[in-house]
C-alpha cells in the first residue's frame, strides 16, 4: 500500500492547563511545527489554550476553538489535511479522536492518516479495561482490574479483589487519576468522582499496588521497529503517591541492570505490539522482593515525563518524533546543524543527575483563607515542578528544592524542631508535601535509615543521601566560617542563602567568603552522550568541580530570568510571556540566554534561546551566571523584587517585566470588576481594551469598548518605572472623566495572553521592542491610533472551569478559579 | 577515606577521595558510558589491568548482587567515579561496592570530575594511568616505568577444563577470560557446556562432539596470542557451527585473513546503534573493545560484514561465506546492557537445530 | 485455539539464517534465482532477495509460481500452456521458496512447473516451516524451523505484507 506523501498535518493541541498538564504539549507542538516547516509540510493547529504559543506561530493554520469532535470534523472538511497528529494533545486528543472514529458517517480513517498510533491502539488507550486485557494476552503483567457499570458492580469487584483497590473512570473527560480506596467509605467517594468523570459512566476497579517502586521509561519507535530508550526515571516515593507528586530521579539509580533491562524489553514489546510510531511513556511498578513488575500506564503521547527526559538528556525528542511519526526511519532523521550528526540514533546517556521536585498549591489556597489537606495520595495535588541538575543526588535535590521555593528557607532545619514525635511518625507513614524535610528531621532525631525505609517504603539509598544532607547541615551549623565545610556544602549543592541562614550570617558575606576561596561554580553541558562525543552544546547547569565548559556567549547578550515552577495563579502564562520575550529578542538580533528550571516551560524549547542555564533562580544562582556571561541586559519578572534589587545594587542593567508580587484577587461571587488596559510608553498611556471580570470568567467585547471610548475612558497618569502593559481596575464601568476607587497595576500575564490573542496584536512583543529601542514605525503608528484598531475577534471570554479543584484538593470551600490560571480556555463568541 | 589521586601518563592529575582497596595500581584507563550494570562492568575480565572511569554520575546504589558477577575474581585496576553510593547490606544486597573492591584489592576514587576526565580522554586517547596517594614526581616516574603485561589472557582464562552440564545441545566454549553472561545465556537454553582452555587442540574439542563452539570474550590484543589459537579456529569453523564473541570475534577475523586496527576512541558503553546489515535493523548493544577488524582488510570472498556500529563505523560482526561460522564484536550476553543482542545466541542455537541438513 | 509458535523476531532471524545458508551452499550467489510459491512463499522469497541485496548489493530475480493447476491431488486438468514464472531458469541455480512444507505434493508440482519453463543447474528448497507428514520423497535444503504437528492441526504463516504482522501460528 503506497500512501501519498504527507503534505499537511492537523495537530491537536493540549487544551486548557490542568493538574498534570503544563506547557509540555505546546512545547512539543511548537518544535514539531518547526520541524515540519523545514520539511515543507504544512501544519494546522486547533487549541483553546489562551497561553498557547503554537497558536501564534505565523504562516500556519490556526483554529482557536474548543477541542471537540465537531470542531475537528469541520477543520478536516476545510483544510483537508493528509494526516492528524494527536500526540501533542494528550489523552483529550485521544478521547476526541475516539469519538470521531465511531462516527460512522465521517470515515475518519479513509480521509487521512492517523500519526503515532493506529486505530486499535487509540481505542485501547481510551479504554483501560481493554488495554489491560490486551496486555495480559501479550503476557505483560498487569494488576487485576475489571470494569464496573454501577456502584453495586464496583463493590462486587472490590469484594472479589479485596481492599485496597484503585478506581479509575473509563473514557474520562480529561486526564483523570486513579484513586485508592481502603474501605467502603473511601470507595463510595472514589466512585462518585469517577462516575462523574466518565463519558461512558463506567469505572475500572483494580488491584492496589501501593508501596512498590515506580519506574517510568520514555521509548521511541520507528516504522521499521527500531526501538530506542530515550530515558528512564525512578520515583523516590513508592506507588501510592501520584507520579506527578513524587520526587523523580533520572537516571535510574536503585535498579540492577537486570531489573532495568527487563523493563526496557517489556517497553519495547509493548511498543511493537501496539504498533506505536513515535513516543510513548510507559510506567511500571516494580517489586524487587518478588522480582516482578506490573505495567501501570501507557501514554503514547507527549507528557511531563517525556518532557523531563528530553530536558534531562538534551536529546531532541520532539524534533526526532516529528520525523518518526510521519514514517521516517530513525536512521534517516535529519536534525538541525546544532546537533551532532547521528545524534538522533544514540541512546541518550547522562553524566549528571536530574531530580524533579513537585510544587504544591497549598500555600496559595491557604492564603485565600481556605483549608486544604496536605496528605499525598493517588490523586495529583501538585500544580507544577522544578528540576535540579547536579553531579550527585544531594546536589540535584538541593537545587530542585531551591528552585521550587526560590530559597531554601522553608526547607531549613529549624522549622520541624517542634513537631511532636507522634505526628512525625504519622506523617512518615502518611506522607505530605513536606516529606523530605520530615525525613531529614527524623534522621536528625536518630531514626536509622533502615527503620525509615521500612516505614516509608522509600529506597534506603535515598535515605542515606538525606542523612548526608543532614550531616552536612549539622557540620555547617557547628562550624561557622569554616572553609572546608563551605567547600563541602557547595559541592553538594547547598546555596549561599542556606549557608548564610545556618550561620546566622548574611548572604553577601557567605558569597564573599566563597569567592575569596575560589569557590565558584563550574558549568557543565547537558548533552546526550555523557561526554563521549563532541557537540555544539547550548544547555548548561552548574556544579562545583574542576572544569568549566561555559564561556561568555557574547558582548551584547540578554539574560532572561524565567518564571520557574508553575504555581496557582502563576503558571502557563508566565511560560508564555518568557518564551515570547525570548522570541522577540531573537527577532531583533539579540543573543539570548534563558535561566529557568521548569522542565515543562516553553522558554526551554531548544533553540528558542541561544543558551540555556537550567538552574535555580535564587540570587546567588543568577549572580553566578551574570558574572560569567556579563550580559548587557537582564530581564526579570516584576514579582522578583529582591532579585531585582540585588541586581540593581550590583550595577547590573535590569529591565523588569511588570508583574505584581502576588496574583491579585478577582471579584467576589456575583460581582463585576472592570479593567481598562493600557500600553504605557514611559510618558503616555494608550487605551487598548476593556475587560469585564466576574468570578470564573473574563470578557472582552470590541463593541463595549466602542461605546465607552465615545464616553472618554480616562487616560490615567502613570508613574511606573518601566514602560509596559498596565491596567486600571475599577468596581464599576468608568464614567465620563473620573474613576472612583480605581487601582493601577500591571496587567496579569494571563490577561496579556488573552488580549494578544483577541486583538490579534502581540502587545508584549511591542513592549519588548520598546525596551530594546526597536519600536518600528508601524508600532508607533499603531499606538497612536489606539484604541481605534481592528480586533481579530470581537467578542470573547476567558473561562476558568475546566479544572476539578474539588477532585484534586478537596478544599473546604469554593475557590476563585480565574486567578489560578488553571483549566482556562478562550472562547470566541463573535 | 582520604584523598587519593589519579595520574595519567600525559602528566595530568585528578583528585578525589579513595574507597575500596588502598593499593597503588597501574593500568590502562578507559571510560564506560553505561548507566546501569557497574558490577557486571567491573567484573568483566576485558577490564584486566584497566582503570575504569564511569560517566554515570553515581554508581553502587544497587549493592553487589549474586547474579551480576561476570567473573568471580575481577582483575580491573581501579574504579573512578563522581559519587559512590552508600547502601545497606541486606538479603538482596549482601555487600556494598566499597567492601567488594576492598576484597578484590581494587582501589576506587570517588569525587572526581569524571566529565572533565572523559572529555580529556576523548581528546588524548587511551593511555596508562595510576591510582596513587601522592601525585609527586616519583609517582609519575613509576607510572612511566611501568610496562603492562601483554599476556592478559593467561591471567584470566581458565587453565583447566570444566563442565556446566545441561540437557540440551552440546556447546564447547574456548575460554579467553569469558564473561559469565555467556554461560548464563547458554544455561537459559539448557545447553550442555564444557569450557576449555584456549590451549586445547582440535581433536580434543571434536572428541566432545560439540553441536557448536564459542570463542569467548577476553582482554587485550589477540595478536599476542599463540598461532595455535588461529589454527584451532580455522579447523573448527569448517566442522562445527561457531560463534566468536568480543576477543573471539577478533580471533575470527584474524584467522580468516583480516587485520585489526586500534580504535582511536574506544567505545565502552551500551548506547551506540549497531546495524544488522542484512535487515537494516538497529540494535543497542553492550560494547567494550580497544580494537576492531579493519574493514579494508576483509577478504569479501571469505567473509561477510554482518554488523556495523553506526556511530564510529567499526565492524561489529562477521560471517564466513562457506561455513556456519560467525562472530560479533559486541557482547550478546547483554550483561550488562540491552537484551536485543541476545538474538545472536538464538541464531547460534537455530543454526544447531538445522545444521544436520548439510 | 491458535497459538503462536514463531514470533516476528524469530521469523526474521529464520529468514536471515536461510539467506546466509543459501550463500554458503551455493558458494555465492552467481546465477541464483528465487522462485516463491504463491501466495506467502512469494513474499518470503522477496524478503530473502532483499537480504541478499543488502549483503551483496546484487539484485536476485524473484519468480512467482501459482501451482494450483499442477497439483496432482486437485482434480484439475493440467494447463495446456506452461505457467509463466517471470524469470529465466535455464542454467540457473534455483531456490524454491514456500512457507510450509507438508506432504510434498505442492513442491512436486512446483518442480514440474519449473521444469516446464527451462532447465536449471539445480533446484534447492527453502521453507519457513517443515511440519512433517511427507507423502513424497522430498526434503527441504533450508528450513526455518521444524515443527512436529498432528495431521488435524493447521499451520498458519502470517506475513506483514498480507496479514499486517509476522508470525507462525498453530491452529487446533
Amino acid at each position: 500500500m503506497i500512501k501519498p506523501k504527507i503534505k499537511k498535518v492537523l495537530l491537536i493541541g493540549g487544551g486548557p492547563n490542568d493538574f498534570g498538564r503544563e506547557s509540555e504539549l505546546d512545547t512539543a507542538m511548537i518544535q514539531i511545527i518547526g520541524a515540519y516547516a523545514e520539511m515543507g509540510i504544512e501544519t494546522v493547529v486547533i487549541d483553546e489554550n489562551p497561553y498557547s504559543l503554537a497558536l501564534e506561530i505565523p504562516k500556519i493554520g490556526t483554529y482557536l476553538q474548543a477541542i471537540t469532535a465537531e470542531n475537528i470534523k469541520k477543520i478536516i472538511e476545510i483544510e483537508q489535511p493528509d494526516a492528524i497528529l494527536p500526540a501533542c494533545g494528550g489523552l483529550t486528543a485521544f478521547n476526541v479522536l475516539g469519538e470521531l472514529l465511531v462516527d460512522k458517517d465521517f470515515h475518519l480513517m479513509e480521509r487521512l492518516e492517523l500519526l503515532g498510533v493506529n486505530q486499535q491502539t487509540l481505542e485501547l488507550i481510551n479504554n483501560p479495561g481493554l488495554l489491560a486485557n490486551r496486555l495480559k494476552q501479550m503476557g505483560e503483567p498487569v494488576t487485576i482490574s475489571k470494569v464496573a457499570n454501577s456502584v453495586e458492580d464496583a463493590f462486587d469487584v472490590a469484594r472479589e479483589i479485596g481492599f485496597p483497590v484503585n478506581v479509575k473512570p473509563v473514557s474520562a473527560h480529561f486526564e483523570a487519576s486513579r484513586q485508592m480506596a481502603n474501605d467502603s467509605e473511601s470507595l463510595d467517594l472514589a466512585l462518585k468522582i469517577a462516575f462523574r468523570q466518565s463519558r461512558t459512566k463506567q469505572v475500572v476497579i483494580s488491584q492496589d499496588i501501593t508501596g512498590l517502586r515506580e519506574v517510568g521509561v520514555a521509548v521511541l519507535r520507528d516504522k521499521h521497529d527500531v526501538n530506542m530508550l530515550v530515558g528512564a526515571v525512578e520515583d523516590i516515593d513508592p506507588v501510592g503517591i501520584h507520579a506527578a507528586d513524587s520526587i523523580i530521579v533520572t537516571p535510574v539509580q536503585t535498579l540492577t541492570d537486570r531489573e532495568f533491562q527487563r523493563l526496557r524489553m517489556a517497553a519495547f514489546r509493548i511498543m511493537k505490539q501496539l504498533n506505536i510510531r513515535g513516543i510513548a511513556h510507559i510506567q511500571f511498578a516494580l517489586d524487587p522482593k518478588t522480582d516482578s513488575y506490573f505495567v501501570i500506564k501507557i501514554s503514547p503521547y507527549f507528557d511531563m515525563n517525556s518532557s523531563l527526559v528530553a530536558r534531562a538528556t538534551g536529546y531532541p525528542l520532539a524534533l526526532v518524533c516529528a520525523s518518526v511519526m510521519i514514517g521516517i526511519e530513525l536512521e534517516k532523521v535529519k536534525l538541525p546543524s546544532a546537533f551532532a550528526s547521528k545524534m538522533a540514533m544514540i541512546e541518550p546517556v547522562m553524566d549528571h543527575v536530574v531530580i524533579r521536585f513537585p510544587v504544591f498549591p497549598f500555600g496559595e489556597i491557604e492564603n485565600a483563607g481556605i483549608k486544604v489537606n496536605h496528605r499525598l495520595n493517588t490523586m495529583q495535588k501538585s500544580v507544577g515542578s522544578t528540576i535540579g541538575i547536579g553531579r550527585s543526588i544531594e546536589e540535584a535535590l538541593e537545587k530542585a528544592i531551591r528552585a521550587a521555593h526560590f530559597s531554601n528557607r522553608s526547607f531549613s532545619p529549624h522549622i520541624m524542631n517542634a513537631l511532636p514525635e507522634n505526628d512525625l511518625i504519622q506523617q512518615l507513614i502518611h506522607p505530605r508535601d513536606n516529606r523530605i524535610l520530615l525525613l531529614i528531621e527524623a534522621l536528625r532525631r536518630g531514626y536509622t535509615v533502615d527503620e525509615l525505609a521500612e516505614l516509608t517504603k522509600i529506597e534506603e539509598y535515598y535515605l542515606y543521601k538525606l542523612r548526608h544532607i543532614m550531616e552536612l547541615e549539622r557540620g555547617v551549623i557547628n562550624n561557622p566560617g569554616n572553609i572546608e565545610l563551605l567547600t563541602q556544602a557547595k559541592y553538594y549543592g547547598l546555596s549561599d542563602g542556606l549557608v548564610a541562614k545556618l550561620w546566622q550570617s548574611d548572604f553577601d558575606s557567605v558569597r564573599g567568603l566563597a569567592k575569596d576561596n575560589d569557590l565558584v561554580p563550574t558549568y557543565k553541558a547537558i548533552e546526550p552522550s555523557a561526554g563521549e562525543l563532541p557537540e555544539r552544546v547550548s544547555k548548561y547547569y552548574s556544579t562545583f568541580e574542576m572544569e568549566n565548559e561555559s564561556s561568555q556567549l557574547g558582548e551584547k547578550s540578554v539574560l532572561i530570568i524565567g518564571t520557574g515552577a508553575f504555581r496557582l495563579g502563576d503558571g502557563a502564562s508566565g511560560s508564555y510571556i518568557t518564551a515570547t520575550v525570548l522570541s522577540e529578542l531573537k527577532l531583533n538580533g539579540f543573543q539570548t540566554i534563558i535561566m529557568n528550571n521548569n522542565p515543562n516551560a516553553l522558554s526551554l524549547i531548544p533553540r528558542l534561546a541561544d543558551k540555556q542555564y537550567i538552574e535555580p533562580l535564587e540570587i546567588s544562582d543568577v549572580m553566578n551566571v551574570v558574572e560569567l556571561e556579563q550580559p548587557a541586559l537582564v530581564i526579570v519578572p516584576g514579582n522578583r523584587i529582591k532579585l531585582i534589587t540585588a541586581l540593581r545594587n550590583r550595577g547590573v542593567r535590569t529591565i523588569v517585566l511588570p508583574k505584581e508580587k502576588y496574583m491579585p484577587h478577582g471579584p467576589l461571587n456575583g460581582e463585576h470588576e472592570y479593567a481598562a488596559n493600557y500600553y504605557y510608553d514611559g510618558k503616555n498611556s494608550y487605551l487598548i481594551s476593556l475587560t469585564d471580570h466576574i468570578a470564573g470568567k473574563l470578557m472582552m467585547d470590541r463593541e463595549v469598548l466602542n461605546q465607552f471610548v465615545t464616553k472618554n475612558i480616562p487616560l490615567p497618569k502613570m508613574e511606573f518605572a518601566s514602560p509596559g502593559l498596565y491596567q486600571l481596575v475599577m468596581p464599576k464601568l468608568p464614567h465620563k472623566s473620573s474613576v472612583e476607587g480605581g487601582q493601577l497595576r500591571p496587567i496579569p500575564y494571563g490577561q496579556i495572553a488573552f488580549m494578544n490573542k483577541v486583538t490579534g496584536i502581540n502587545w508584549l512583543r511591542i513592549m519588548v521592542r520598546d525596551y530594546v529601542h526597536c519600536l518600528t514605525d508601524a508600532d508607533k503608528a499603531l499606538l497612536a491610533k489606539l484604541p481605534e484598531i481592528t480586533w481579530k475577534y470581537q467578542v470573547s471570554e476567558l473561562v476558568a472551569n475546566d479544572t476539578d479543584f474539588f477532585q484534586h484538593l478537596q478544599p473546604a470551600s469554593d475557590l476563585d478559579t480565574t486567578k489560578f490560571e488553571m483549566g482556562v480556555s478562550l472562547k470566541i463568541l463573535g | 577515606m582520604s584523598n587519593r589521586y589519579l595520574i595519567l601518563a600525559d602528566g595530568s592529575t585528578y583528585e578525589g577521595i579513595g574507597f575500596g582497596s588502598e593499593a597503588t595500581t597501574f593500568g590502562h584507563i578507559v571510560f564506560n558510558t553505561a548507566m546501569t550494570g557497574y558490577q557486571e562492568i567491573i567484573t568483566n575480565q576485558i577490564y584486566h589491568n584497566q582503570i575504569i572511569v564511569f560517566s554515570a554520575p553515581t554508581i553502587g546504589a544497587g549493592g553487589i548482587n549474586h547474579d551480576a558477577y561476570e567473573s568471580i575474581f575481577p582483575t580491573a585496576k581501579g574504579v573512578i567515579v563522581r559519587d559512590v553510593a552508600e547502601v545497606s547490606t541486606n538479603r538482596l544486597k549482601r555487600m556494598n561496592l566499597d567492601k567488594f573492591l576492598t576484597r578484590h584489592n581494587i582501589p576506587g576514587i570517588t569525587g572526581i570530575d569524571t566529565r572533565a576526565l572523559i572529555r580529556h580522554l576523548r581528546e588524548t586517547g587511551p593511555q596508562k594511568a595510576s591510582i596513587v596517594d601522592f601525585p609527586d614526581d616519583h609517582a609519575f616516574d613509576q607510572l612511566n616505568a611501568t610496562v603492562l603485561t601483554t599476556r592478559q589472557v593467561d591471567a584470566v582464562a581458565t587453565p583447566r577444563a570444566y563442565p556446566n552440564p545441561g540437557t540440551g545441545s552440546t556447546v564447547v566454549v574456548i575460554d579467553f577470560g569469558l564473561k559469565h553472561g555467556i554461560l548464563r545465556q547458554l544455561s537459559l537454553r539448557n545447553a550442555d557446556v564444557t569450557v576449555l582452555p584456549y590451549t586445547v587442540d582440535t581433536e580434543t574439542v571434536l572428541s566432545l562432539d560439540p553441536d557448536a563452539v564459542i570463542f569467548s570474550t577476553g582482554p587485550g590484543d589477540p595478536r599476542d596470542l599463540p598461532n595455535s589459537v588461529f589454527e584451532l579456529m580455522r579447523q573448527l569453523q569448517e566442522r562445527v557451527p561457531l560463534l566468536g564473541i568480543g576477543l573471539g570475534h577478533e580471533i575470527f577475523g584474524l584467522a580468516n585473513g583480516a587485520s585489526l586496527v586500534k580504535l582511536p576512541f574506544e567505545h565502552h558503553g551500551t548506547n551506540h546503534p549497531v546495524k544488522e546489515v542484512i535487515t537494516n535493523a538497529l540494535l543497542y548493544v553492550p560494547q567494550g573493545a580497544g580494537y576492531a577488524v579493519d574493514p579494508t582488510s576483509i577478504d569479501h570472498a571469505k567473509l561477510i560484514t554482518t554488523h556495523i556500529d553506526i556511530i564510529d563505523n567499526s565492524v561489529q560482526g562477521l560471517r564466513h561465506r562457506d561455513y556456519p561460522a560467525f562472530s560479533v564484536a559486541f557482547f550478546p550476553d547483554s550483561a550488562p546492557g540491552p537484551l536485543e543482542g541476545t538474538t545472536v545466541i538464538d541464531e547460534l542455537f537455530e543454526m544447531i537445530e538445522t545444521k544436520d541438513r548439510f | 485455539m491458535s497459538k503462536q509458535i514463531i514470533d516476528a523476531m524469530a521469523m526474521q532471524r529464520a529468514l536471515t539464517r536461510i539467506t546466509y545458508e543459501i550463500i554458503e551452499k551455493n558458494r555465492g550467489i552467481n546465477e541464483l534465482v528465487l522462485i516463491g510459491i504463491k501466495t506467502r512463499g512469494v513474499y518470503l522469497a522477496q524478503r530473502i532477495a532483499a537480504r541478499l541485496h543488502q549483503l551483496e548489493n546484487t539484485e536476485i530475480p524473484v519468480g512467482e509460481l501459482d501451482i494450483s493447476h499442477y497439483r496432482d491431488d486437485m482434480q484439475l486438468e493440467k494447463p495446456a500452456a506452461k505457467i509463466d514464472i517471470k524469470v529465466d531458469v535455464t542454467n540457473k541455480r534455483v531456490v524454491l521458496v514456500d512457507d510450509v512444507l507438508y506432504t510434498g505434493r505442492t513442491i512436486r508440482a512446483a518442480l514440474d512447473a519449473i521444469m516446464d519453463n527451462g532447465r536449471p543447474v539445480n533446484i534447492n528448497l527453502a521453507v519457513l516451516v517443515d511440519r512433517g507428514h511427507r507423502e513424497l520423497p522430498i526434503r527441504a535444503d533450508f528450513v526455518g524451523k521444524n515443527i512436529p504437528t498432528a495431521q488435524n492441526e493447521r499451520i498458519k504463516v502470517n506475513v506483514e505484507e498480507i496479514d499486517g504482522f509476522d508470525d507462525v501460528e498453530i491452529d487446533k
